[in-house]
């Protein structure tokens, strides 16, 4: 099944973390046999109510987390067995992350420079090779030299996002995991710094898995959306097709549930909902990934599989 | 169109429930004085929902606290009053306002968690605000039981005696409303009360509230950033920015005739479901209200401003009898500016998607 095109490949890949003390343990199936590629230089927005398991996905692939089973491959080759300190190399030479809470995920105690500059540092690169590497990446993200000295603290939310940015951008890695990079900013700062990522996207060729739960940022974002629910990928689409031709009832309930900035619509906005015990009889039949239409993938069972492909005129 | 300082005209003879009259609100703060909000006036009138959207520090939530008086002990009112029922809200002292608050003016916080005491059973909280209102225990079980089922909490009998964790954040938000409802308010006011759920769950909410609204005709003074709530919640729209609000319309008017630059920014700054272009941005960063700027606080990143407005103030312009902005574009004798290009044809999206509903 591996395609050229495909930078990461994720295959089957289940995390489970358990709770609990003996006698009363639980097993959480964050992640449940999930399988989608990236293709290099793409944007592939993963979506999903919270707790569906997309962070835990970006987690696992970037090996915060060791997958309780599955495989992951980049650029063919496979990242998810046992951490050495090779692979830990391979890894950072290649992915890099960019966080939520812009505050939370920078050492207040460095400076900027420090901060962006760590990774760098970490490489063997002489002082100064690392300074004026700093303040180009600082450039590139739109803040300036002078800010190098200052303190995380100084910064407001989007110029901090923007230095997340910095400091996932400097390693020059391949692939960028990028969660929620925009959820904890104020309108008129997430629309600079999406311009950003995508100019540096195209900039750098980067391939980027952007993980939101806001779908609007996503759609305008992503080439192509991966949808999870409760653990499973129940649909991967091209991000218009996904938006035109949703399939899988729960996908039709999330999208249907936008709030749109349009008064007239939205006094009569029907909301779809989902109830998996309505919706699906997988008491016969199981489901599985099938592919309704080139490159749109629902997990659903044959009689669904049938019923989708006679909903969009196929035969 | 004229000319006009204040925004104290009820429109079409509606009974005005709320009236806030140039109200002024500061913080000591480490590095000096924040004036959070800089003469903001507005109305509620009965029955309706009032959105005031802005970006944070714009100084939408310091209104509200001033309303329910819950500001912070280092804010003071610097002036304006805030007029409820023949009483100016800044002036009455902390027991009257105890009677006032959680019963005639009922609050929706944004986190539903830190909003509900973790130790206590939820029912107990609801009943809680029942009894303060003398009514006794066993009848404050049963209305309490009632406003559960009334906000949809699913088996209330058994859930009324569970603690707030065993709820989802969704369940959660709906004891919060149970518990406002209690009080049996006439205006309710909602602080982002969807901003930290899931999307699915908030339309749940957003239609909760909408229905209670309705039922109990309440009017809703509803706080958010988010342009597709708004438009799915107000009658009425008040854009904030650093702490004055610059335009004030019907959701029709803010939507598809928005006047100050502002606004226009703000709504076209969101991708929507139909956007592929770069989107537009606002240069810069909001002004740091220690030092608010001299004229429009807004010229500095505003590309379409003219000298003036780092001179002078603007005052508020009347569009319609319900539309005003605080734009020097206004003026008659302004240059004649348009929209940005993106956001028209946004606009025409809009009004050619409302004709297939």
């Amino acid at each position: 099944m591996s395609d050229p095109r495909n930078i990461l490949e994720v295959e089957h890949l289940c995390q489970y973390f358990t709770t609990g003390s003996r006698g009363k343990r639980m097993t959480v199936r964050a992640v449940d046999d999930v399988s989608f590629s990236v293709r290099a230089a793409e944007t592939f927005g993963l979506v999903g109510e919270s707790g569906c398991g997309k962070t835990t996905t970006g987690r696992t692939i970037i090996r915060l987390y060791d997958p309780t089973s599955g495989t992951v491959r980049f650029d063919g080759r496979e990242i998810s067995g046992k951490m050495n300190r090779e692979l830990s190399a391979y890894l950072a030479k290649n992915m890099a992350m960019i966080f939520q809470d812009p505050i939370e995920s920078l050492n207040p105690r460095m400076t900027i420079e420090e901060i962006i500059g760590e990774g760098l540092m970490l490489r063997g690169m002489s002082r100064s090779e690392v300074h004026q590497a700093v303040i180009d990446m600082l450039h590139k993200v739109g803040l300036t030299e002078e800010h190098a000295t200052r303190y995380p603290h100084e910064f407001s939310g989007g110029q901090r996002q923007r230095i997340g940015i910095a400091r996932a951008m400097i390693l020059k890695p391949r692939l960028i995991i990028a969660d929620e990079p925009v959820s904890a900013l104020d309108v008129s700062i997430q629309a600079q710094v999406i311009n950003l990522l995508n100019d540096l996207q195209s900039e750098m060729g980067l391939t980027i898995l952007f993980i939101a739960h806001n779908l609007s940022v996503v759609k305008y974002f992503s080439d192509r959306i991966g949808v999870m629910y409760y653990g499973k990928m129940v649909e991967i689409a091209p991000s218009r097709e996904l938006y035109e031709h949703p399939l899988h009832p729960y996908t039709r309930a999330l999208l249907s549930a936008i709030p749109q900035p349009n008064p007239l619509t939205e006094r009569h906005r029907q909301r779809i909902d989902y109830i998996p015990e309505r919706d699906h009889d997988y008491s016969k039949e199981r489901p599985e990934m099938r592919e309704v239409t080139p490159d749109h993938f629902v997990y659903c069972s044959s009689s669904e599989f049938r019923r989708f492909q006679s909903e969009l005129g196929i035969s | 169109m004229s000319e006009q300082s204040s925004l104290s005209q009820p429109s079409n003879g509606q009974e005005c429930v709320l009236s806030v009259r140039d109200l002024s609100v500061s913080f000591r703060a480490y590095g000096g004085i924040v004036r959070a909000v800089r003469g903001v006036s507005f109305d509620l009138h009965r029955g309706e929902t009032l959105a005031i959207v802005g970006e944070s520090g714009s100084g939408k939530s310091v209104s509200i606290k001033s309303v329910m008086g819950i500001l912070p002990s280092n804010a003071s009112v610097d002036g304006g009053e805030i007029l409820y029922d023949g009483m100016d809200l800044t002036k009455v002292d902390e027991a009257k306002m105890h009677e006032i608050r959680g019963h005639r003016i009922g609050l929706i916080f944004q986190d539903p968690l830190s909003a509900l005491n973790p130790i206590m059973r939820v029912g107990k909280q609801i009943m809680e605000v029942l009894e303060k209102r003398g009514i006794g225990r066993k009848e404050a079980r049963e209305r309490a039981l009632s406003l559960m089922q009334d906000v949809g909490i699913p088996e209330a009998e058994k859930r009324i005696d569970q603690y707030p964790f065993q709820f989802s954040g969704g369940m959660r938000q709906r004891i919060v409303i149970a518990i406002a409802l209690a009080g049996d308010p006439e205006i309710l006011i909602c602080d982002e009360p969807t901003t930290a759920l899931d999307v699915t769950v908030q339309a749940k909410i957003l239609e909760l509230i909408n229905q209670i609204k309705e039922k109990r005709h309440l009017s809703v003074l509803f706080i958010t950033h988010d342009l597709g709530v708004v438009a799915q919640m107000a009658d009425r729209i008040a854009v904030m920015y650093a702490g004055r609000i610059v335009e004030t319309g019907t959701s029709e008017e803010i939507f598809f005739d928005p006047r100050h630059p502002y606004t226009w920014a703000l709504l076209s700054s969101m991708p929507d479901l139909e956007t592929y272009e770069r989107l537009e941005t606002i240069p810069g960063t909001p002004p740091n209200m220690i030092y608010p700027p001299k004229g429009d606080a807004f010229a500095a990143r505003n590309r379409y401003a003219l000298k003036i407005d780092f001179e002078r103030e603007p005052p508020m312009f009347r569009i319609t009898d319900t539309h005003m902005a605080a734009t020097w574009l206004l003026h008659p004798k302004a240059p004649h500016m348009e929209m940005p290009v993106s956001l028209a044809h946004r606009i025409d999206r809009m009004k050619e998607a409302a004709k297939h509903v």
